[in-house]
């Protein structure tokens, strides 16, 4: 390890501690340390988000993936950027004059029971772990090989260091990481882009031509099918992405810490704005990566490619460079995974605690304790799991955290806000189907099976052959939502409905302050 | 009072507390404005501009995949070596960004009458 890097991680270290510091003066109730007071700026919330949704496997594994597969590397990427539209479309606003502090508080603004509440608390944890399991286990093979630190000791640094200022600064503190490493890896990409361009004489339409005689693949690197060999595996993987992002707990609890649907809005556009700019100018980081480091020497250091960026870094701009980029991979998964907790705290310590057993009564100290408790027993459970994943490739982790967001959590509340006939059996069957059909699917998957011994968690062939069940599983997600309306109609006929208040809210945010007083 | 309550514990087991009490504080004819023409007009504008768009950015983003592995008209160089599927690719940029920002200004119109609507019901 460098003194550079050492340098660097110290001075980011203290720099949390301080954000914690302040941040930890404001979080004195239990809904400042779930949503920030919901009084978060668009500017500031925008970065946050990005800080929140760009984790390392983005900023990472893009550049890596276009190194390495060259065109097939879009399918990972575009479906996040349309997957915002998804939100501002047909998520952000309802979600924002229905909710309080969790989706359960959306979901059940319309279904007034437990039991609706219970499972979308629950999809929240189970989501929030997988998706926290991923990042972890990505940041212990990461810290492996950018500061050669073992995987056990860094992926344990990550979490104490994470839950730390997550149980002193609650939400604020996170939004604040979120904010500063947006802005981090924004201009480390930018530095980066530049550097990189400089060295190739600025020629955007020469490295095309350049791309067809550097790697192993030939001309066929600038064509689809790289990576991978059917347009149905690459179509399952966008619309994963696409409509995985609007279920993603973590992601939709950003739009709780505004102050109403305009702000919320506005986020949204600023988050686009950095991923839009970004997605360009990571195609040509990683074409500089497979020109100037060589596929050979980005697959000797990680097969995956996830070290393309740090060496293109150290290439480019030498150890302060590489130093640079390291510390800023670090904040990427330390405010990924806090925005993770956070969210996944909330939803225990507000929707099960607090709404289901105390019947909405409990005070501010026992939410206070009970959050800071179950933000420990999630960070435990987390890094317990982790250490024992090592091994494997992890990338299905995050297409099983994004699919069971899409198939479980997407359905129910799409037709929460716009779907009249929409009943609490819908809701449960829904969530439940598009829990259960994920998991079923990814672990019959070749995720999961390998015939090559070794390769996979278990040897054999696989008996799904997507590795990414979406395609399958939404529509059943969606479907499960409606037959389940259909039977509890048939069972319950006439229910007191509230659809009409949920459609005056949702559309005109009277219930939250702002437009009325705008 | 406290009978009421029992009877609401009692019928309504499931039923959260808070959102009893909430409803007892403050009655809003939620049944009348959804009803209403201007806001019938409302919801039936934001549909048609949603589902348009939507329909449209889904199918512009889900036609690539299909485009590049079951058809060869991409794979044409426009300039230099530069495909029409890079073109697509990056123009998935654009195309995000443009519908955001025609959604910025629908919703802005849309907040007008929200407000009008609100404002008019006393609220």
């Amino acid at each position: 390890m460098s003194l550079n890097v050492i340098i660097l991680f110290v001075f980011m270290s203290i720099g949390v501690l301080f954000i914690t510091y302040f941040a930890s003066k404001k979080t004195k109730t239990a809904g400042s340390f779930y949503t920030a007071g919901g009084g978060l700026t668009a500017r500031q919330n925008g970065l946050a988000l990005a800080g929140d949704f760009m984790s390392a496997s983005t900023f990472l594994g893009l550049i890596g993936a276009f190194a390495l597969t060259g065109y097939d590397a879009f399918f990972l990427m575009y479906g996040a950027l349309v997957s915002f539209l998804v939100i501002l479309f047909l998520v952000a606003e309802p979600l924002r004059n229905l909710g309080k502090y969790t989706l359960g508080d959306m979901i059940t603004a319309r279904f007034k029971y437990k039991q609706v509440r219970g499972v979308t608390a629950l999809n929240t944890m189970i989501i929030s772990i997988f998706y926290m399991l991923g990042q972890l286990v990505a940041a212990g093979a990461l810290f492996k090989l950018l500061l050669g630190i073992p995987y056990n000791t860094s992926v344990i640094i990550v979490g104490i260091f994470m839950l730390a200022f997550v149980l002193f600064g609650g939400m604020t503190a996170t939004s604040w990481v979120q904010i500063i490493k947006a802005i981090l890896l924004i201009a480390g990409s930018i530095i980066l882009f530049v550097l990189v361009m400089w060295r190739l004489d600025f020629n955007f339409i020469g490295i095309f031509t350049e791309m067809k005689t550097t790697t192993p693949f030939g001309a066929e690197f600038l064509n689809p099918g790289v990576k991978y060999t059917s347009g149905l595996e690459a179509a399952s993987l966008t619309l994963g992405l696409i409509l995985g992002t609007a279920g993603l707990p973590h992601v939709l609890v950003r739009f709780l810490t505004v102050p109403n649907a305009q702000v919320a809005r506005k986020s949204v556009v600023w988050v686009m704005w950095i991923l839009g700019i970004f997605h360009v100018m990571v195609i040509f980081l990683g074409f500089g990566a497979a020109k100037l480091v060589g596929s050979a020497n980005i697959i000797e250091a990680s097969p995956g490619g996830n070290m393309a960026g740090p060496l293109l870094a150290q290439l480019v701009g030498g150890d302060f460079l590489f130093a640079f980029i390291s510390a800023v991979s670090f904040a990427t998964i330390l405010a990924v995974v806090s925005g993770i907790v956070v969210t996944g705290a909330t939803a225990f310590s507000h929707d099960f605690y607090n709404e289901i057993l105390k019947d909405g009564k409990a005070t501010e100290k026992q939410q206070m304790f009970m959050v800071r408790l179950s933000s420990m027993v999630i960070t435990v459970i987390s890094i317990t799991l982790s250490l024992f994943l090592q091994q494997f490739n992890v990338t299905f982790l995050a297409v099983l955290a994004l699919t069971l967001a899409a198939s479980s959590n997407l359905p129910v509340i799409l037709f929460t806000i716009f779907w009249e006939k929409f009943n609490k059996t819908g809701a449960i069957a829904g969530m439940l189907v598009g829990l259960i059909s994920t998991i079923g699917l990814l672990a019959l998957s070749p995720n999961v099976w390998n015939p090559v011994p070794g390769a996979a968690l278990f040897t054999g062939d696989p008996i799904f052959p997507l590795a990414s069940p979406g395609i399958v599983s939404i529509p059943l997600g969606f479907l499960a939502a409606y037959i389940g309306t259909l039977i509890g109609a048939r069972r319950q006929p006439v229910v007191e409905d509230n659809f009409s208040e949920i459609l005056v809210k949702a559309n005109t945010g009277n219930d939250v302050k702002g437009i009325a007083n705008h | 009072m406290k009978l009421f309550r029992l009877g609401v514990l009692l019928n309504m087991a499931q039923l959260e507390g808070n959102a009893i009490a909430k409803e007892e504080e403050q009655f809003i004819d939620y049944k009348r404005i959804a009803s209403s023409e201007e806001f019938k007009k409302l919801l039936s504008q934001k549909k048609r501009f949603i589902v348009s768009y939507t329909i449209f950015y889904l199918a512009y983003s889900l036609l690539l995949p299909l485009l590049a592995f079951y058809t060869d008209i991409l794979n044409h160089p426009v300039i230099g070596d530069i495909t029409w599927a890079w073109i697509y690719g990056v123009s998935m940029t654009a195309m995000s960004l443009w519908v955001c920002r025609m959604y910025i200004k629908k919703a802005a119109q849309f907040d007008e009458t929200a407000k009008e609507i609100l404002e008019k019901e006393g609220l």
